[in-house]
């Protein structure tokens, strides 16, 4: 099955003076970011019914 | 006098009595999504267990050359990803609701050494593969450990050594410390959001 990435080549990499980074980490620390951001807004799974069962 | 397991198990119970360690019900401010991934952490350290044991039993010929080796190979590098993903992210929470506060100095300090031990590991296993990819880390590794001083009795080029590290003695140390951390977070429980009144203190007036 191929890869849905094909990674069967170097690295990219993003370099800005003394900044240098491959894209692949870049995606990952911009993805933690993203998600950290999201969860603050969301409930746990499954504390809704919970809360629904602590009521009835 | 009593004995010595006497005092261990009145210590224990006294510090951890069974309703702390096992609690019925969490706090209501528990059902924000932030605080699942520190149980997440742990459900991708069960995954990197269980997927190395499998890879240790079989070997690396096996892991290289097998569908099924490259699959459980597979398994074993994502869940390491996902394991530093959530532990990062159950980091940065705990680092903004200060989760030190309360006595809770040694579960903030615990999880710290955990992250800075999980470093190593993961490390030790990139040189563990046993193909060109960890020659080549092995290789540059080496003067970094060298410029360090170490480089005599942790050396990056010996497989066995890395390997004995890798499979042994950083992930027993990974699982003391995770296990300390969750008696110690049982213990004193889980860190209440900041009161809102301490955070108004913080808030300075505009100049008028």
């Amino acid at each position: 099955m191929a890869a849905i990435i094909n990674l069967n080549h170097p690295a990219h990499y993003v370099h800005w003076h003394f900044f240098q980074m491959s894209v692949a980490n870049i995606t990952v620390i911009v993805l933690m970011f993203v998600v950290f951001a999201i969860v603050l807004w969301l409930r746990a799974p499954g504390t809704r019914r919970a809360r629904a069962e602590r009521k009835t | 006098m009593s004995s010595w397991t006497a005092r261990l198990r009145e210590t224990y119970l006294r510090n951890l009595p069974p309703e702390k360690l096992l609690p019925d019900s969490q706090p209501a401010y528990m059902e924000s999504a932030i605080y699942v991934f520190g149980a997440l952490t742990i459900g991708a350290l069960f995954t990197i267990i269980a997927s190395g044991v499998i890879l240790a039993l079989k070997g690396p010929t096996w892991w290289h050359t097998s569908d099924i080796g490259h699959f459980f190979n597979s398994v074993h590098l994502w869940a390491v990803e996902l394991f530093f993903f959530f532990m990062v992210i159950h980091l940065w929470g705990k680092f903004w609701m200060s989760a030190w506060r309360g006595g809770r100095s040694r579960v903030w300090m615990s999880g710290t050494i955990c992250f800075l031990v999980a470093i190593p590991t993961a490390f030790t296993g990139y040189l563990s593969q046993q193909n060109f990819d960890s020659q080549w880390i092995a290789t540059q590794g080496k003067d970094g450990m060298n410029a360090l001083g170490v480089g005599s009795f942790f050396n990056v080029l010996n497989f066995g050594q890395m390997y004995s590290y890798h499979v042994v003695l950083l992930p027993a140390a990974i699982m003391a410390i995770v296990g300390l951390h969750l008696l110690l977070v049982r213990r004193h429980g889980i860190v209440p959001p900041i009161p809102l009144a301490d955070l108004a203190a913080t808030v300075t007036e505009p100049k008028a």
